[in-house]
């Protein structure tokens, strides 16, 4: 994640549910809260509505008079928030005050808050708050209808009362809310630490089985995984079969490299050896003669295998860049045509188009140096080697550009066309035969331009080797 | 006779004539500079003078000005003054004072003496408790003829009952008008007892007799002008039924209120630092033993020691004390309409009578 | 010729050694670059033959000395790297040529006569190859000792063409060569100019061979 450079799992992960924790208990504690606060209005508020349906009960008519004997029960009532101020009134509805607190605020709707209006039989009641004698205050109104012989009256009563026994227990909700959002908060910690532990366990699992094997076991892994983490070990697997392969091709290699380089070596110094020793200058001219065809041989191979390690190297760090296709081929055609001359074998370039193809000039070159060479190689004498490029649109030329290169030497039989890339490959049928290395790297450089190398008949006889290039090919003139 | 106890006495009979006069004591500071503390009290002087004296040794560079008053009064007199404010206020009327720190006039005093006290001797930690008073019965024994003394309100009425025409005008109570812990005792009373009605007829049949405190009470009740006295303050009466035998003191086993003597710092004190050391005083071990020892007064403590305390005087009687806890509940009895509820009903009394 | 050959690998160096003083040229050997350095300070020679990969001061270093005191000697680098970009930087170094190891002793020789030609040219107005013979001086070209007629043009193509010799130049070389910018000849202007000399040519030992789609080639008949 781009949060997190070089970050671990681990932390993401725990960042992630901490901080999801942490949202979780910073809301259960606000509702909490919320949730306290109503409590402890409600239960209060029932405290305060006993007490006033005590009180309005009390009021009765006496000889047309209003009467009152405030029963000690109702302050009781109100006393179980033991702390708190009461203040009440009892008023007529015109407001002549019966008894009681003059000046109660009444009921406003602009600026009382929490108000709540309960039906309750007889007596409907209105509860709201309000601040009185510098503090805020909860008030209840209720109304009473007096009734006596021949008159109606409507009696107001009103309490209020201090919040704090109100406000001590959401205090004391909340506290409680708090502590128990805080012990889940932590045992959630603790499990979610737990479980971020098991889940990575098995990267950890996988990361013992890997360090603990020895370097060249390249065994595929055999540990229990998670679907998660399965892709990761397949690949893990995949590479170290891949890697496997690779040493095995490299051993093959080696061994084969060291047969190429230690023969002609062999027979250069019993060459060298016997042309010491020999007495007859006849015989001596033909051994060293050898020695010296065994050390271009064995230059030739050196050559070629250095060739091949550089352009391993190049395939891994080269850039591509844009090239004349055109311009390149006839370049490594004047290279070779001067010793081809002198082996009396004419190079010829047939076309005039011009290409532009994406690609490693070095790598390119060496392809074609290689198969030139090699047409070279088994022409007859006033043989001929034609190059040739046929363009996009062209007859045959399909949808990429086709280099081909023709000789007019022996050819090689279908049978053995397969054969002829692998390394150290060296025909049966042919005593002349190099380092075998040639055509292989040819065609590697080949697939690494995702080109097709095609080797066919040429007519009457030779070879045709055809270098398909598609998709890097641009024409432009 | 103990000397404290003629004190007493005397004071007794000089404030028993001037019930509603204001009387203030100034107390110079004993050292320079001094600093004030104003009291208003409903303590009688005499009671309260040794603790002030021990305060001032204390606390030399504090001047007192104490001014006395008959509890009504002083409620009165406290609420007129406004926004002017004594730095303390004491008073026995527990009614009176709860609806001065219920209107707002008390502030918060917490301390380690105010953590001492009783739940129901301390409410908002704003007005505090420290002395407590039984409301007892005094009889004259003369007047029993050796028959067994009542032990409860109901053999209290059957014997009024049965001596109809002997105690005839011969009953005392407080002026339950004038005298606050007369009305707040006998408001409790019709709250708490259930033949209230048979007792408020008994008295209005009897032509029961209103006194304006505890001394003169008693003072009838040794004269023999009065034979019976309800309702009276348990320290005084226990006092002069030491110096007379001819009284007897009963406390109701049935129940036997008490009534708490409290103390506020209003809060528009003026001498706020003393008023508060004054009260942590008050209610300190050392002035709690004073006003057991000195005053005869019943202390709020438990650890006080003597006679005068909370657990001999409760060894003394299988009585049910039942203390009027101060909060909230007793705002009932300052309510105007009950007040005069209360008093129709014991004119009513008094009048179907005449 | 005198020839100083630098080279830390015994064997090859005295190889060179021997076949160039059996063809009469007067040779030193040494073996590192520090010697050679010295050497070169005090003696003039025809020819250097450098080993790059040399104990003490790398060739390069020796061959940077050499040209700092505007020495003209022609140089040939021997070399086991073949990669472009080292050769284009002995070329800038002031190196005449390379050659790649291991190397033919007959492309050695063929490639040390061709300096020593080049850098007598500069110094001598004719150049010879086979029979045949190029005076700039006097503007004469001779086969065998005759005069052969030859035009303008022709001459500087055999000029061009006796500069690159083993080397197959193709039609676009040679414009640039033989033309300035202003001018824009066609390649067929070329075909007729190189056929024309071709026929001047007849009856020495050096002939023009035409590559099919790649260019000519002056050659010594028999290769």
């Amino acid at each position: 994640m781009a949060d997190f450079p070089s970050s671990s799992i681990k932390r993401q992960l725990s960042v992630m549910t901490v901080g999801l924790l942490l949202v979780l208990a910073a809301t259960s504690y606000w509702v909490a809260n919320i949730y306290g606060q109503r409590a402890a209005r409600l239960s209060y508020d029932r405290l305060m509505a006993g007490a006033a349906l005590q009180i309005a009960e009390s009021i009765r008519m006496q000889d047309g008079d209003v009467v009152v004997d405030l029963p000690q029960a109702a302050f009781e009532t109100l006393a179980l928030a033991p702390d708190d101020r009461v203040f009440y009134a009892i008023k007529m509805l015109d407001g002549d005050l019966i008894t009681g607190y003059p000046g109660l605020p009444k009921f406003d709707p602009k600026t009382s808050k929490i108000s709540t209006l309960e039906g309750r039989g007889a007596f409907p009641l209105r509860f709201f708050n309000a601040p009185y004698s510098s503090e805020p205050m909860r008030f209840i109104t209720l109304t009473r209808v007096l009734n006596d012989v021949g008159v109606t009256l409507e009696v107001q009563l009103q309490i209020g009362q201090s919040l704090r026994a109100r406000n001590a227990l959401s205090a004391d909700i909340s506290w409680r809310a708090l502590q128990f959002v805080a012990f889940f908060f932590l045992l959630a910690l603790v499990l979610v630490t737990f479980g971020i532990w098991m889940l990575l366990r098995p990267l950890s699992q996988v990361n013992k089985a890997l360090s603990e094997r020895s370097p060249v076991d390249l065994s595929a892994l055999d540990v229990l995984v998670p679907v998660e983490v399965e892709p990761l070990v397949q690949t893990i697997n995949h590479f170290m079969a891949q890697l496997a392969t690779t040493l095995d091709r490299l051993k093959r290699f080696t061994g084969e490299a060291a047969h190429q380089i230690r023969t002609p070596l062999a027979g250069l110094k019993s060459q060298a050896q016997n042309a010491l020793e020999e007495q007859d200058p006849q015989r001596r001219q033909e051994q060293l003669k050898r020695v010296v065809e065994c050390s271009d041989l064995l230059s030739s191979t050196v050559s070629q295998l250095l060739n091949q390690a550089k352009l391993a190297y190049r395939f891994q760090s080269e850039i591509f860049s844009a090239l004349r296709l055109d311009s390149l081929v006839k370049e490594v055609c004047r290279d070779v045509a001067v010793a081809a001359l002198r082996n009396e074998v004419e190079v010829a370039y047939l076309s005039s188009a011009q290409f532009i193809v994406d690609g490693d000039g070095f790598a390119l070159k060496q392809m074609l140096r290689n198969i030139l060479e090699n047409a070279i190689k088994y022409s007859p004498r006033g043989g001929l080697v034609e190059v040739e490029l046929a363009l996009p649109g062209w007859p045959g030329a399909g949808a990429g550009a086709i280099l081909r290169v023709r000789d007019s030497g022996p050819g090689i039989p279908v049978e053995e066309r397969s054969q002829v890339f692998e390394q150290f490959y060296r025909s049966p049928n042919n005593p002349r035969s190099g380092s075998g290395l040639g055509l292989s790297i040819a065609r590697e450089v080949a697939l690494h331009h995702r080109a097709e190398l095609v080797l066919m008949d040429n007519q009457p006889q030779g070879l045709v080797v055809e270098i398909r290039f598609r998709g890097t090919v641009r024409d432009e003139p | 006779m103990n000397p404290s106890l003629i004190v007493l006495l005397a004071w007794l009979t000089l404030c028993s004539a001037q019930v509603q006069a204001e009387t203030t004591y100034t107390l110079p500071a004993p050292e320079q500079p001094a600093s004030a503390l104003r009291i208003y009290g409903a303590a009688d002087y005499s009671a309260i003078a040794p603790l002030f004296a021990q305060f001032q040794q204390r606390n030399p560079q504090v001047s007192i000005d104490y001014s006395e008053f008959s509890t009504r009064v002083l409620y009165q007199r406290f609420l007129l003054e406004q926004p002017r404010s004594p730095d303390l206020v004491l008073s026995s009327a527990m009614d009176l004072q709860i609806k001065l720190v219920n209107d707002g006039y008390a502030q918060e005093h917490q301390s380690l003496e105010t953590e001492v006290l009783p739940r129901w001797a301390n409410w908002r930690h704003e007005i505090f408790g420290f002395t407590y008073e039984p409301a007892v019965i005094a009889i004259n024994s003369d007047f029993m003829q050796g028959e067994a003394l009542p032990r409860s309100r109901s053999e209290l009425l059957s014997l009024i009952r049965r001596r109809g025409d002997q105690v005839n005008g011969k009953i005392g109570t407080f002026d339950i008008e004038r005298v606050g812990v007369g009305y707040l005792t006998w408001a409790h009373d019709r709250q708490q007892l259930g033949s209230y009605g048979r007792m408020l007829e008994s008295f209005g049949a009897h032509q029961a007799r209103r006194f304006p405190s505890s001394a003169s009470m008693l003072q009838a009740l040794v004269r023999g002008e009065i034979v019976i006295a309800y309702n009276l303050l348990g320290s005084y009466a226990l006092a002069w039924a030491k110096e007379y035998p001819v009284i007897s003191v009963i406390m109701p086993e049935d129940y036997t209120a008490l009534v708490m003597r409290s103390a506020f710092i209003p809060k528009r004190a003026v001498n706020l630092h003393n008023a508060r050391l004054f009260l942590d005083y008050l209610l300190s071990l050392e002035g709690q033993q004073l006003l057991a020892d000195r005053a005869n007064l019943f202390p709020i403590r438990d650890d006080v020691t003597g006679e005068q305390t909370a657990p001999s005087l409760r060894r003394s009687t299988q009585s049910r004390f039942q203390p009027i806890p101060l909060g909230l509940s007793l705002l009932v009895h300052t309510d105007k309409a009950k007040r005069r509820l209360i008093l129709d009903e014991w004119d009513a009394a008094m009048k179907a009578m005449e | 010729m005198r020839i100083l050959i630098v080279e830390d690998d015994e064997i090859l160096g005295e190889a060179i050694n021997q076949r160039a003083t059996t063809q009469g040229h007067g040779v030193d050997l040494v073996t590192t670059g520090t010697a050679a350095n010295e050497i070169l300070k005090h003696q003039s020679y025809d020819l250097v033959i450098l080993d790059l990969n040399l104990p003490g001061l790398n060739g390069d270093r020796v061959l940077d000395n050499l040209r700092k005191r505007q020495t003209h000697t022609p140089v040939l680098i021997l070399t086991a790297r073949d990669q472009i970009e080292d050769r284009i930087q002995l070329l800038d170094l002031g190196a005449d040529d390379y050659l790649t190891k291991p190397f033919d002793f007959g492309e050695l020789e063929a490639r040390c006569r061709a300096l020593l030609r080049r850098h007598q040219g500069q110094s001598q107005d004719a150049v010879s190859y086979g029979n045949l013979v190029l005076d700039r001086r006097a503007c004469t070209v001779t086969i065998s000792g005759e005069l052969v007629e030859i035009k303008q043009r022709e001459f500087r193509l055999l000029e061009i063409f006796l500069g690159h010799t083993g080397r197959v130049l193709s039609k676009e070389e040679i414009i640039d060569h033989l033309y300035s910018f202003d001018e824009s000849p066609s390649p067929n202007a070329i075909e007729t100019y190189v056929a024309r000399l071709r026929k001047k040519l007849q009856g020495s030992l050096v002939e023009i061979r035409t590559l099919r789609g790649l260019g000519y080639l002056l050659d010594r008949e028999g290769g």
